[in-house]
């Protein structure tokens, strides 16, 4: 019996969206059970690969209540929390992250983001681009030019994974859009729920490696989108499709009953019910867990939306409230994807990247929140071969703006390129008209130098 | 001191703002920000069935004296009336123009008090007949409650002030001076005319309800008292603060007698069983917990 991620979600039709796998931008056709047999899941795995998982705290985490406190600030600014040391000397953090300044040498610190355009959205973080002014079928994601310029790692697995679940707030929802480069670069998306002209309605998990049943609902499915005419322009990835549905590798992968109650209990399991106010991703750390287990398959971007960071005080819980019931969450799970990826001999080719689209006000609200912030924000990096155990950038007395160095999202995203062996400064995607477009504004920004 | 031990520990998937006991001591109903209401045996801690209907968080929750219905409060603005042997939603009325944050049904089980951040109370029926909208606080409304004879309704905002209201004549009666910040709890005495809050400072204050003079002071809380509640004998008091604990209090002589230590973030709610040997406290940690009185 396979355990998938995810909420159980009951719909009209009476049958479990979890169980469902699609494929972003699946198209079916022409295709013989040969086809699919071939893709076997008996294929061996590839060699270790470079990868990144991108941990988007969704809502706009407040940077000053946890790695860039401000005990001179004023009362109605400084917060409850008091610093902690940490295993870096010299620096310290809020005291909800116990186990993550344990291990502080492991990572970097970044008090400095800028550059946010101040959007509820997970946009920024996925493309490095604001949603405005975007050319002709909009900026790709992240991962989706991971996925064109270097494809699949292995056969079986696809190169972009986005464990966002579907939530109430659609920008946070946003499991990366391929844009400009098309449906074949859309990410796998076993937590969405998927449009059902490009869904295997019907198909569990269990029933995969029926190829019967698969086949009959593939028909359906074809003929579904033959008449709907959802199937043009869809046959170049196809193989890839059928591939990743009809290898067994994916579906283990997200199978966590594969792993020992211990291993997930140290990720910490969490909920995967809406976190906060119902509206934004659950506080899931099985799906941490599920990020390693997706990349040791041969996942090169594995992208997830995490609690919901948008606190803007009573009556849904003050800012403080809602950090000690997310804090120690992500504490939790963070410092045990990055053990366990160190344990397995991974961590320098993963690259974590842990960050939400701004950081929040410095004066508290009279209902005891923060509200929005673009002017700045905070960032976690580690693994992927980065000089961590630093801290880059600071901000004022108060938290309102960077004063040293500051870091602009692209130059982040420069960073995870630089690390999958991308160079940012040559590397180019052709948009809809045939144009070069190089994946970041790369006069501007480029990979960090204090990290790479 | 009293002895107290903890007997269960229930959980939602979400904060939990509010908890009460069924007048039998059979029950326990909690309500979260999860949108839901869960009902307990509160004997063996069983979760017995989850009220949905509200669209936003739920605030408070009250049975009425007959244990026949269920009040609830929700963030989306939303008081519902529910059956408690069918649990079905019988009434359901918003009225308020933003955030209900705090809700008190009448001892006598007639009216529903109702604080929103739209500045108002309203207090309505059960059937949601408006009774008063009670005008007069400049800020989101933290508490109401009910004097036992139903005469008087204390209110308490994020503008400061703590207001008493007289229902014979829905005018403001008086304005209680002489705390610090805000007041986040109120409770009245069952024997007493005499209105305890809770305040910012972790300060439970206690005043004279005719004259509006204080009577007394605890201060044992470090920070803000988010609940108050009386046992039904009134001679036990239980408070409930940010700072994650809640205590419990003589409440002739005013004694501390244990803290209940445990929860992992503000204790939201906090209700004595009907014969006072329970104490139920809800916490923002996403859990209740059930403790045992010994002595």
């Amino acid at each position: 019996m396979l355990s998938l991620l995810g909420a159980k979600h009951r719909f009209c039709d009476g049958i479990s969206r979890r169980s469902f796998l699609s494929v972003g931008g699946l198209a079916v056709g022409g295709l013989t059970l040969a086809d699919l047999l071939r893709a076997d899941s008996s294929s061996p795995k590839g060699k270790s690969h470079k990868s990144v998982i991108m941990i988007f705290l969704s809502g706009g985490p407040p940077h000053q209540d946890m790695f860039d406190l401000k005990m001179d600030a004023p009362v109605e600014i400084r917060g409850e929390f008091q610093p902690i040391s940490t295993r870096v000397p010299g620096l310290q953090i809020c005291e909800h992250f116990p186990r993550i300044a344990a291990m502080m040498d492991r990572f970097a610190t970044i008090r400095s983001l800028v550059g946010s355009e101040g959007r509820h959205a997970g946009f920024q973080c996925l493309t490095g681009w604001p949603v405005t002014q975007q050319p002709a079928g909009g900026w790709p994601a992240f991962g989706s030019i991971v996925s064109k310029l270097q494809g699949c790692a292995n056969p079986g697995t696809p190169p972009f994974v986005s464990l966002t679940p579907k939530m109430k707030g659609a920008g946070w929802s946003d499991p990366g859009q391929p844009g400009f480069l098309g449906q074949a670069h859309a990410p796998f998306s076993p937590q969405s729920e998927a449009r059902s002209s490009l869904s295997l309605q019907g198909v569990t998990l269990e029933h995969l490696s029926d190829r019967r049943s698969l086949m009959r609902s593939l028909d359906v499915l074809r003929r579904e989108a033959d008449a709907n005419g959802s199937i043009e322009g869809l046959e170049a990835y196809q193989q890839q499709a059928f591939d990743i549905l009809a290898s067994s590798r994916l579906a283990e992968a997200l199978d966590l009953n594969g792993e020992g109650d211990s291993v997930r209990d140290r990720y910490g399991r969490g909920s995967p019910e809406p976190a906060g106010y119902g509206d934004a991703g659950p506080l899931m750390n099985d799906y941490f867990l599920a990020a390693r287990r997706l990349i040791e398959a041969g996942v090169r971007v594995v992208s997830l939306a995490y609690g919901r960071w948008d606190w803007h005080g009573r009556p849904h819980g003050t800012t403080f409230e809602n950090a000690r019931d997310h804090f120690p969450l992500l504490d939790q799970g963070l410092t045990a994807l990055i053990e366990d990826l160190e344990q397995r001999q991974m961590l320098d080719d993963v690259s974590i990247i842990v960050w939400g689209e701004f950081g929040r006000t410095p004066r508290i609200n009279k209902n005891g929140g923060r509200d929005h912030w673009p002017s700045v924000g905070c960032a976690l990096m580690a693994g992927g071969g980065i000089r961590a155990g630093q801290v880059i950038g600071a901000t004022d007395r108060l938290g309102d703006h960077a004063t040293n160095r500051p870091v602009h999202f692209q130059e982040i995203l420069a960073t995870l390129y630089h690390n999958l062996g991308i160079d940012t400064d040559q590397a180019t995607i052709p948009d809809l008209h045939g144009r070069p477009r190089y994946l970041i504004d790369h006069d501007k920004y480029r990979a960090m130098p204090e990290l790479v | 001191m009293a002895e107290v031990r903890l007997i269960h520990t229930l959980r939602h998937p979400n904060a939990v703002y509010a908890v009460a006991f069924s007048p039998d001591g059979r029950q326990l109903a909690t309500a979260s920000l999860d949108n839901t209401i869960k009902l307990w045996n509160a004997l063996d801690g069983r979760e017995l069935v989850r009220l949905s209907g509200h669209r936003d968080g739920v605030c408070a929750v009250a049975f009425t004296p007959d244990g026949q219905k269920l009040v609830s409060a929700g963030l989306d603005r939303a008081v519902k009336v529910w059956d408690a042997q069918t649990h079905s939603a019988e009434v359901s009325f918003s009225q308020h123009g933003g955030y209900v944050e705090c809700m008190a049904l009448s001892r006598d089980g007639q009216w529903i008090a109702t604080g929103s951040y739209d500045q108002e109370i309203r207090v309505n029926s059960l059937t949601g007949t408006t009774r008063y909208a009670l005008k007069g606080h400049r800020d989101a409304v933290y508490a109401v409650a009910f004097s036992p004879d139903g005469r008087w309704l204390a209110s308490a905002a994020n503008d400061g002030q703590l207001l008493i209201w007289d229902l014979e004549t829905g005018r403001k009666a008086r304005e209680i001076k002489g705390f610090s910040g805000n007041v986040h709890s109120l409770v009245f005495h069952l024997q007493q005319p005499t209105v305890a809050c809770g305040a910012d400072d972790g300060a439970i204050l206690f005043y004279n309800l005719e004259t509006g003079e204080p009577r007394s002071k605890l201060h044992r809380h470090q920070r803000g008292v988010k609940c108050l509640a009386y046992s039904l004998t009134g001679d036990r008091l239980a408070s409930g603060g940010v700072e994650g604990v809640a205590m419990l209090w003589d409440a002739q002589s005013g004694s501390y007698l244990h803290t209940l230590s445990g929860h992992t973030n503000s204790v939201y709610g906090v209700a004595f069983s009907p014969d006072a040997k329970r104490v139920a406290t809800a916490s923002f940690d996403r859990t209740i917990r059930v403790w045992e009185i010994a002595s």
